[in-house]
């Protein structure tokens, strides 16, 4: 026994502990959360199941083509879906048409330029200063020279606060849209309106994900291409943004889906439930156009004392669910298709 | 290659989203090309905004008349009594839905932005309160003290036995609507009037509240004998499910009917209005539609399960309507 005690504790007791694998059990608590794990999730998919087929019960038998293609109605009969079902469509064109471009440019901006360190341009910039004499270069020198400095505080600040704008309550952007968009800008009431603050609602959500899919692309990428002469800008061109697009592209349409689905900041910045005209699907006429959109359109009905407009809300539904559903499968696709692995 | 195989096929699937954009334009652009068959030839486009109550029967009038019109476009929003008389006053609406009578502080903002307008009562709408079918709560019949008792704020009444003798040992569940609705300011007023400083008494606020009035129809035929309230039409939608008391509002009990509720004679009945501009008023297409409106207003509330409103006061609105 001493001599054991004595001897380099050079372990005995792993002989003891290791296991072959093949006999090896979960303990009772390990086997215990595996099935909580489990009826958690199909309690969730039964939610799911049990929505989908409520909803799909109630509504088939309202989905026709007249109700895809007619105009809405105060007949529930007769009421269509047609102008919700285009003010949709116009809506997502106008959001991703001004969502997407500005938020992947603040992406890269963020993620690839912002945050480099500053100390070579630093340098440089000092050097040059001290060969200027010229007051006006030099004071722009300075300038430069103190956003450098700054610049990081700043990046933080914008960082913390595009988090936090993700969570703000889409009813704000509502506000938000009516005060800049109709108060500031003059944008009448319209789908144009109401495409531009739902994009200002999903920008926050598009810079977040298309900085996580910059973030995936191995940092040396950007540095073999760097190493091989490319410039900074040279380098996430043609290698980092090309492999990060389809994290981005999943990003961008899970955030349209959710635009997709508001209705709060549409109600505020003058959605509609009934007009004559139905609007055109031309974006460039999108100002002109009543803000028409399927969740509206839904809500409406919902509202309504009698059953029969319970039914053609349930037809809305299953139209929302399958564009939504289309969204995320193209999603999907351009994930699996484009998808690399280091 | 890769990259290039990417863009191509993004590429393709703008293209094929382009086309499917022009294949739902090409299906209905035909529809408003049948313009031309009007007779008056009317063209123009009204606004119209306001209580969601009232937002049905207008649509309909709206579909009538553009049925007969085909080029005066007309578009119904439904932002709520309140936030519908804010853009009216604004004059970004040409017509305001209204399922009370303006207020105060909202005809001083119209008349600050020059906005004069004509009250125009459309239809009627009976506060029915009601519980599930086949329960017997003891009484048939609520008079407005034993309202006031149930609704108070701070009341503590959840047992049918605690409104009054004559009422059974039965659990009281309230169900009606929520604080954002024109039904919500409507019954306190009636029922719970004011207090001294002039405002409106709000009700007691632990019951199930909704802006959705079928989530009261729900609430109330969950509950044992519960007790809710919404307009007559949701009542009459679900007849089979609920039964509507008799209200005494000091003249004896009447029962909530289409009858009762359109001469006034049931305590909590109240008129519909559209609010009409008068600046809109001068344009043709609006005068027509409105006109067309008063015209049409017992039978298009008929048709969309309104209350109609008397038609002395449709003949005297008619008459302000052609003098203004």
């Amino acid at each position: 026994m001493s001599t054991a005690e004595n001897s380099t504790p050079t372990p005995a007791a792993p002989a003891a502990t290791v296991r072959p694998l093949a006999k090896k059990r979960a303990r009772p608590s390990e086997q215990a959360f595996k099935w909580l794990v489990v009826i958690l999730t199909g309690i969730t998919l039964a939610m799911l199941a049990w929505l989908i087929t409520s909803v799909v019960l109630k509504g088939a038998g309202s989905l026709s083509w007249d109700f895809l293609t007619g105009k809405p109605s105060a007949n529930p009969a007769k009421a269509g879906f047609n102008s919700a079902l285009r003010g949709s469509i116009v809506l997502m064109i106008i959001t991703i048409a001004v969502a997407w471009p500005i938020g992947v440019a603040a992406a890269l901006y963020l993620e690839k330029f912002a945050t480099q360190s500053a100390a070579l341009a630093e340098r440089r910039l000092a050097t040059k200063l001290e060969a200027t004499t010229g007051g006006a270069m030099r004071a722009w020198l300075h300038t430069r020279l103190w956003w450098l400095r700054v610049r990081p505080k700043v990046v933080h600040l914008v960082d913390v606060n595009i988090s936090n704008l993700a969570a703000v309550p889409s009813i704000i952007y509502g506000l938000l849209g009516l005060a800049i968009f109709v108060g500031i800008m003059g944008i009448q009431k319209s789908l144009l309106a109401g495409g531009l603050t739902l994009a200002v609602l999903i920008l926050p959500i598009i810079i977040i994900a298309s900085r996580e899919a910059l973030r995936a692309v191995p940092v040396s990428i950007e540095q073999g291409a760097m190493a091989l002469g490319a410039t900074r800008w040279q380098a996430v061109r043609r290698q980092v943004f090309p492999a990060a697009l389809p994290g981005i592209l999943t990003g961008t349409i899970l955030a349209v889906s959710r635009a997709i689905g508001e209705t709060a900041p549409l109600i505020v910045v003058g959605g509609i439930v009934f007009g004559t005209a139905v609007p055109s699907l031309n974006p460039l006429d999108a100002g002109n156009e009543a803000l028409f959109a399927m969740p509206l359109q839904i809500y409406f009905w919902t509202d309504q004392p009698q059953a029969s407009f319970q039914a053609i809300a349930a037809a809305g539904i299953i139209v929302l669910l399958a564009t939504l559903l289309v969204m995320n499968l193209v999603a999907i696709i351009l994930r699996n298709r484009y998808s690399k692995r280091w | 290659m890769k990259s290039r195989r990417m863009y191509a096929s993004l590429a393709a699937l703008a293209v094929a989203g382009g086309s499917l954009t022009l294949a739902a334009c090409g299906s209905s652009d035909s529809s408003s090309d049948t313009s031309g068959g009007g007779g008056a030839n009317l063209a123009g486009k009204i606004a119209i905004d306001g209580s969601s109550t009232v937002a049905p029967l207008t649509t309909a009038a709206a579909e009538a008349f553009n049925g007969k019109n085909p080029d005066v476009n007309i578009t119904v929003g439904t932002s709520g009594t309140g936030g519908g008389f804010e853009v009216f006053c604004k004059g970004e609406t040409d017509i305001s839905n209204a399922s009370r009578e303006i207020k105060d502080d909202e005809a001083a903002a119209c008349k600050a932005a020059g906005i004069d307008y004509v009250p125009v009562r459309v239809a009627s709408d009976g506060i029915t309160l009601v519980t599930k079918t086949g329960v017997d709560v003891g009484k048939v019949c609520l008079n407005f003290a034993e309202l006031k008792k149930i609704w108070a704020p701070g009341s503590k009444v959840n047992n049918w036995s605690q409104v009054g003798s004559g009422f059974k040992d039965l659990p009281l569940a309230l169900a009606g609507a929520g604080s954002e609705s024109g039904t919500y300011d409507f019954f306190n007023e009636t029922i719970l009037g004011e207090d001294a400083k002039g405002d409106v008494i709000q009700s007691r606020q632990d019951y199930s509240a909704s802006e959705d009035d079928n989530v009261t129809v729900r609430a109330v035929s969950d509950a044992e004998a519960g007790l809710g309230y919404f307009g007559f039409s949701y009542y009459e939608a679900n007849t089979d499910t609920m039964q509507a008391f008799a209200v005494d509002g000091g003249k004896g009990c009447v029962e909530p009917t289409t009858d009762s509720i359109t001469k006034g004679d049931y305590p909590i009945s109240r008129p519909l209005y559209v609010y009409v501009s008068k600046k809109a008023l001068a344009r043709p297409e609006v005068k027509a539609f409105v006109n067309d409106y008063v015209d049409n207003a017992v039978q298009l509330a008929t048709d969309a399960q309104f209350v109609p409103a008397p038609q002395s006061s449709l003949d005297a609105d008619k008459k302000t309507l052609s003098g203004s």
